[in-house]
């Protein structure tokens, strides 16, 4: 197999019929004050979702992954600014684009749930009453039609008795309700790509599985794209059909999800696949050392000091990620 | 039994936690937490309690270690009664069995330096020599100097480690461990589960946990109850809850954790909807809302009844016929 360097944006993907939906491109953020960072935790992500495909973003605490997802929707923590990079919904640049702008793609093409449902829901609003407003305004329909809408949007989502459960108060659903409910809200303007970030990980492993399931159904039907943060493989084997695997803010691998996750090319992700595959002699795999703390540029692997088949040659660079075949890797021994 | 042990650690009878509540209307309501619950922790031993939030498994913990008093039932700690000792009394008791927190920053005052903590800890349970913080930092395999530091300065693992060493100051026989790698990432959580296996052999050391990752349960537990709305509704050995699993409820947790060993018998089992306390006290089976299987004869009570030595179940049908959903066979899944 010959790895060549992806091109900056002339690469396959990009061609008209294959233009990705969401097309992230050395996107770099850094935190500070002035010209200085005192922290870069993305440094260079390279991600793109074609129309259509979910895509699960795979890290563990400090990889990135939501600064990613906030990037995107274009609310970056205070202090957080994009340095370098280009994040392209539709052909359209997303870096630098007016606060009303985005504000505008929030509402229309762009959605987000969060791992707490509370936070997309008003808590002095009726559920019903509120998703009712959000497709009166993006829509034009009268109050009453609204209404129906989001009573009809509820009872896809699977709430019994969705008419009744409509005027409740979020604080009355129970935890998978909720999220069920603010799975309509994301759903209510009828979003090209929903971005859900960690949407299962407060719930029980049952409820996890019904929630997942739902958002697997409700964006197919839909003909939406997804990109969904998770810490857990295992989630992103039950959702998605590409996995891209973050760590320190690089993309370490990314592809097709049976491959990249159970024929690991990049061995940061073989590591992170033995850490969850269960368990020889009642001892479980951890891998050796934590996360670097990124203070400045990378000057090399951002694994290097963790990975078992580290080399000379690591440490010249933070390895490009290249195409393999089917996939992306960052690793200069694949 | 066990050969070669005489007693228990722990021994628990028939235990009962009620919580008094007030409704709306300041009528007094009764939840009952935990409804009569029977085991015993052997010396050396993990025996793990699962289950979903609000089960109840954390409050076995919480009536074990007098935080919070029990409502019937029988305890007994070294042979000792001590559900009806005084806080005074139960003192010299007390060190015998330590709690290891879900959350290590709980358990360090975030102004102190690690060491100013441990040996306040180490002083109030009776322990005198200033060597045994050194000594207690290198047995769960940080050095020294890492003493230190404020909590705040230390990585999320190592102040689990710290943790650890924090509750064996007092050299207690028995660890109660709640949810001992939730706050930790998966690449992580192998270093205190192979840490507390590691403790376990060289000290003998009991443990009763209680955590909802199946992954960390099956590389830590001897023998697991299965917690449902106050209930065990299946108690056996590791390998006959995750192998041979009866109760449709084990079934379904199993099968939403996803776990890729060990192999199971039977069909996977799809639980609907959450947990509910409407279905706590009633006296059929709590799980019939949910159950694929649930029929008339699931209202009549339903005792734990043998499945194989030391397998207890509570599930009439799973005992009497095999249980088939029409899904498919794990084997057969790709």
């Amino acid at each position: 197999m010959t790895a060549t360097r992806v091109p900056a944006l002339d690469d396959q993907d990009t061609q008209a019929d294959h233009l990705p939906l969401l097309d992230i491109r050395d996107l770099t953020v850094g935190f500070g004050t002035g010209e200085e960072d005192r922290s870069l935790p993305l440094q260079g992500v390279d991600l793109q979702i074609p129309r259509a495909t979910r895509m699960a973003l795979v890290g563990e605490s400090g990889s990135g992954k939501s600064l990613t997802a906030a990037a995107v929707i274009g609310m970056l923590p205070r202090g957080a600014r994009i340095r370098r990079g280009s994040i392209r919904l539709d052909g359209e640049e997303l870096v630098g684009a007016g606060e009303q702008r985005l504000r505008d793609l929030r509402g229309s093409r762009v959605a987000i749930m969060f791992q707490n449902p509370r936070a997309s829901l008003n808590p002095v609003l009726t559920v019903g009453g509120q998703i009712a407003e959000v497709i009166r305004v993006h829509t034009g329909a009268g109050r009453r039609e609204s209404r129906l809408r989001a009573v009809d949007l509820l009872d896809q989502m699977g709430i019994p008795d969705a008419r009744r459960r409509a005027g409740d108060y979020v604080h009355q659903y129970s935890g998978g309700m909720a999220q069920r409910a603010a799975l309509a809200m994301a759903l209510s303007c009828r979003p090209d790509l929903l971005i859900a970030d960690e949407p299962t990980t407060g719930l029980d492993a049952t409820l996890q599985q019904q929630v997942l399931e739902l958002v697997v159904e409700q964006v197919s039907n839909r003909a939406a794209s997804l990109l969904l943060i998770t810490h857990d493989i295992a989630v992103a084997r039950q959702t998605c059909e590409k996995t891209a695997v973050l760590y320190a803010g690089r993309v370490m691998e990314s592809g097709p999800t049976g491959p990249v996750t159970t024929d690991p090319a990049n061995p940061y992700t073989e590591a992170l696949l033995r850490a969850f595959t269960t368990v020889q002699e009642g001892r479980m795999y951890a891998i050796p050392g934590a996360v670097p703390t990124l203070t400045g540029p990378l000057t090399e692997c951002p694994f290097a000091n963790r990975c078992p088949g580290v080399g000379d040659e690591c440490r010249t660079e933070a390895p490009p990620l290249r195409v393999l075949g089917d996939r992306k890797v960052a690793c200069v021994k694949a | 039994m066990r050969e070669g042990m005489s007693a228990p650690l722990l021994e628990v009878r028939d235990l009962v936690k009620d919580y008094v509540t007030r409704d709306a209307k300041l009528r007094r309501r009764v939840a009952r937490a935990v409804d009569g619950i029977s085991f015993e922790v052997w010396p050396g031993e993990t025996f793990a309690i699962v289950g979903e939030s609000g089960s109840g498994k954390s409050t076995v913990g919480r009536v074990l270690l007098k935080l919070t008093p029990a409502t019937e039932g029988r305890v007994s700690l070294l042979g000792d009664d001590i559900l009806d000792l005084t806080e005074k009394r139960f003192r010299p008791a007390r060190r015998h069995v330590q709690m290891v927190f879900q959350d290590p920053l709980g358990a360090f005052d975030p102004r102190s330096t690690i060491r100013a903590s441990l040996r306040e800890f180490a002083e109030f349970g009776g322990s005198q020599q200033a060597d045994t913080i050194d000594e207690a930092i290198r047995n769960v395999g940080l050095p020294p100097e890492i003493g230190d530091r404020r909590p705040s300065q230390v990585s999320g693992g190592q102040l689990q480690r710290l943790s650890v060493a924090r509750s064996l100051l007092v050299e207690p026989r028995l660890l109660f461990l709640d949810e001992p790698t939730s706050s930790l990432d998966v690449s992580i959580r192998g270093q205190i589960v192979n840490l507390l296996a590691a403790l376990q052999e060289s000290q003998g050391l009991a443990y009763l946990l209680v955590a909802h990752d199946l992954r960390v349960v099956y590389a830590m537990a001897h023998r697991v109850a299965v917690m449902y709305l106050g209930q065990f509704v299946e108690v056996g050995t590791r390998d006959q809850v995750y192998e041979r699993p009866h109760h449709p409820y084990t079934r379904g947790l199993l099968e939403a954790a996803s776990l890729e060993e060990p192999e199971r018998i039977g069909a996977p089992v799809r639980l609907s909807g959450e947990i509910s306390s409407d279905q706590a006290g009633t006296l059929g089976c709590r799980l019939i809302p949910r159950c694929p299987f649930s029929e008339d004869r699931c209202e009549e009570p339903q005792p734990l009844r043998p499945a194989g030595e030391g397998h207890l179940v509570r599930c009439w049908k799973a005992l009497e016929e095999p249980l088939s959903t029409g899904l498919p066979e794990p084997g057969g899944r790709s």
